[in-house]
């Protein structure tokens, strides 16, 4: 399971980004999201960067304490923070997060956090206006 | 204790010292919420109300509000205010609000807004990033238009940094010049971006790592969701290619920039990427329709307004069209050959203005001045009053129809700018008056009573009774909507089509407020808040000279026809403002508050200053 952008439907609101924050730390913050729209407004197009859910995660392998888990219920690998110590190898893991905005540190907790898909139903498809995000089995 | 909606600092930036400060939010917060409410406080404290607004003296201060950057859908908005160059007869005191991005990025930096103070030496912008404030040499900006301006400062503080800037136009002082943001967000109404200008203020630049707490995040949520579903039907209609939201947090989706990418010029020989919105596909009636689309881009990379382009000059307006046709405005006027269809001579005309060329030098002030130095064109003035043009008042602007625009008039009579009509007449003209509207005039009725205490309210067979209750009701709202900020195209929430009563939710915005700050307040109490921002305006005009006199300045507009040829009966609609001064709680001969109506409202130091400079009424 994973989620799928469409940058032509993407009406540009943010709102993904709003709603991941507030669902996962209690508040706003594009910086904390795990997810990021990248707006190239001058050009008039959006990216969106995501956990991909690789299917053998690089990130997975790297962490040294073995917190990046797979969920059976709902098929997605997630960071277990109980047991994150904030190294940041499977943020340099992943071939995807160049930009550093996929896998990302949390300054408030000192860990490090990704999407973990809410666990089966992603707040970020819900609040879209435009479908321009979708969860792909 | 910790805040939440609220960041908690506002930043004071005097240009000409140097010197950076930061002022504390809440002892403002309570009292006027944000936005447009905590500016008018600043400004009643520290504007140097009379002052040239093209002096050092002038402020702009820039505010957001408890919503902005959060979730709450279409909060991602800001308002700027100062004394306003486009302001007429004299300068005064007004705002305009913008979309966008800055005003979230501007909290997520840890600042509820900005003061500018000053003047730099020379040309100056202005880099937050979170703790970090530096104003900065921006020779090399100037000259630039907003979007090199914009990509120029991306380039150097990253492409998540968000800037407001302003063009050639805001450089050359034109009085309609805009502060711009991306590709279609200004701050339009009011010439702000010659305040800017004039401060030698290229740019504001800002990057924020931080966040908007959140009191009660499950129960913006389900505000959220809520919200979509009292909404559902506009959503589902909008849902075309290539229209964009014009804010952060925009989930609502009642209107959209439409995005063109590369047409090519017809003036210039280069490729446009923008959009168009709100009045702006006006100009892509411009033949060829390239051509306007390039004149529309031109007025946005000169950093100049539409509104007062194409429902001022052309388009809707057409103060220059009427002129030309009858002979009152010639090529030799205007310098250029007359082609007023063509984009092209649009976009040669806008050049001249922001550059203030020839003619431009007598345009750039703005369609009332202009009609003033020409000493011509007055039969043909788009102008309703005190700057600003037609705006929903059932003239140039078709709608709405008469009674509705009873309102209209009343509203522009007692405002310091065009009053935004859409909650009023607009809405009334969308949900219930256009032949498919799934709002019939019975249930609408019965809105209007639950609403604004009787059906006569919103009947459209009636007169000039019981409106000046609507009108309160809706400047109340806006003043709140316009401080939280919320935009004035979804909020209130009078009408929703899911509803079996047509009733949408007009205790929508308190709710938020309460869920985003955790401070519990009902509809009634923030309708109060936004009666006590009006009333603190109304005191700021008072000192700076209003009066009854200056608010009838709207009746000659109005007694033009409207589309069905209906007329402004002035006797009928002076006794309306009587009961409007009287509901208000102000003086009906001076149109100034009383002690008693500013002392009900936790203003008694406004009625003091009041009554030390004999503005009080007896």
């Amino acid at each position: 399971m994973r989620i799928e952008f469409n940058g032509d439907k993407c009406v540009w609101c943010r709102s993904c980004e709003l709603i991941c924050s507030l669902y996962h730390e209690g508040g706003c913050s594009p910086e904390l999201s795990r997810i990021k729209i990248s707006l190239k407004i001058f050009e008039a197009e959006a990216e969106a960067y995501v956990c991909r859910q690789c299917a053998d995660p690089e990130c997975a392998k790297a962490c040294p304490t073995g917190a990046i888990k797979f969920d059976e219920k709902s098929s997605v690998y997630f960071i277990d923070e109980s047991e994150c110590k904030g190294c940041g190898l499977c943020a340099e893991a992943c071939p995807y997060n160049a930009k550093k905005n996929i896998v990302v540190f949390n300054p408030i907790r000192k860990v490090y956090v990704k999407c973990d898909l809410c666990f089966g139903n992603p707040q970020c498809v819900q609040i879209c206006p435009s479908q321009a995000l979708k969860v792909v089995r | 204790m910790e805040i939440y909606g609220w960041v908690g600092k506002i930043l004071r930036v005097n240009l000409t010292t140097g010197r950076i400060e930061k002022i504390d939010t809440m002892k403002y917060a309570e009292k006027f919420i944000g936005g447009r409410g905590i500016a008018a406080a600043i400004a009643w404290e520290e504007m140097p109300f009379g002052a040239n607004p093209l002096s050092p003296e002038n402020k702009l201060i820039m505010m957001t509000g408890p919503l902005t950057g959060t979730i709450a859908p279409t909060s991602g908005r800001m308002v700027f205010a100062g004394i306003a160059p486009q302001a007429y007869p004299k300068p005064h005191y007004t705002r305009s609000n913008m979309g966008g991005y800055f005003g979230a990025e501007l909290k997520y930096a840890g600042y509820d807004g900005i003061i500018i103070e000053g003047k730099a030496e020379k040309p100056v912008y202005l880099w937050i990033n979170d703790g970090e404030v530096e104003i900065r040499d921006a020779v090399d900006l100037w000259g630039l238009d907003t979007f090199e301006t914009q990509k120029k400062l991306m380039k150097e503080h990253g492409e998540d940094s968000q800037t407001i800037c302003i063009g050639p136009a805001g450089e050359n002082l034109v009085r309609i010049a805009t502060i711009h943001h991306g590709l279609e967000s200004a701050a339009g109404q009011g010439g702000f971006g010659a305040v800017m200008g004039s401060k030698n203020l290229k740019a504001v630049t800002v990057k924020g790592s931080g966040m908007v707490k959140v009191a009660r995040p499950k129960e913006l949520m389900e505000i959220c969701k809520y919200f979509r579903k009292i909404r559902n039907e506009r959503i589902l209609k909008r849902r075309e290619q290539n229209l964009k939201v014009c804010s952060l947090a925009c989930n609502a989706l009642p209107c959209g920039m439409i995005v063109y990418r590369d047409v090519e010029g017809k003036h210039h020989s280069k490729r446009y990427t923008g959009a168009v919105h709100c009045c702006s596909p006006i100009y892509l009636r411009f033949k060829p329709w390239e051509a306007g689309f390039e004149a529309a881009e031109i007025a946005d990379r000169l950093g100049l307004n539409h509104w007062e382009i194409v429902l001022g000059f052309t388009g809707v307006g057409k103060w220059l069209d009427n002129c030309v046709k009858v002979g009152l405005i010639t090529e030799e006027d205007l310098g250029m050959p007359i082609d007023l269809e063509s984009g092209v001579f649009w976009s040669k005309l806008l050049e001249k203005i922001a550059y203030r060329e020839g003619v431009g030098k007598v345009l750039a002030e703005g369609v009332p001045r202009a009609i003033d130095m020409l000493g011509k064109g007055q039969e043909f003035s788009p102008h309703v009053a005190h700057g600003f043009e037609t705006h929903w008042d059932g003239r140039l602007f078709g709608a709405p129809k008469y009674p509705y625009w009873i309102v209209a008039a009343l509203q522009w009579a007692m405002d310091s700018r065009d009053p935004l009509v859409h909650c009023y007449a607009q809405n009334i003209t969308y949900w219930v008056m256009r032949p498919d509207a799934p709002i019939s005039v019975d249930k609408l009725k019965a809105i209007g009573k639950r609403l604004y205490g009787s059906e006569v309210a919103v009947d459209p067979e009636s007169g000039y009774e019981y409106k000046a209750q609507p009108t309160i009701w809706h400047q109340n709202r806006l003043a709140v909507d316009d401080s939280l900020l919320v935009c004035d195209q979804s909020f209130p929430i009078i009408f929703s089509p899911s509803s079996p009563d047509g009733f949408g939710d007009t205790g929508l915005e308190a709710k938020m407020l309460s869920a985003v700050t955790g401070i519990d307040i009902t509809e009634e109490e923030l309708d109060f808040i936004g009666s006590r921002i009006y009333n603190l305006e109304r005191a700021i005009m008072v000192l700076e000279g209003r009066t009854r006199k200056d608010d009838e300045a709207v009746i000659p507009y109005f007694q033009k026809p409207d589309v069905n040829g209906i007329r402004l009966d002035v006797n009928r609609f002076k006794e309306l403002m009587d009961e409007f001064y009287r509901l208000r709680g102000w003086d009906p001969k001076t149109g100034w508050p009383k002690r008693e109506t500013l002392e009900k409202h936790d203003l008694k130091e406004v009625a003091d200053k009041l009554e030390s400079v004999g503005r009080l009424p007896e």
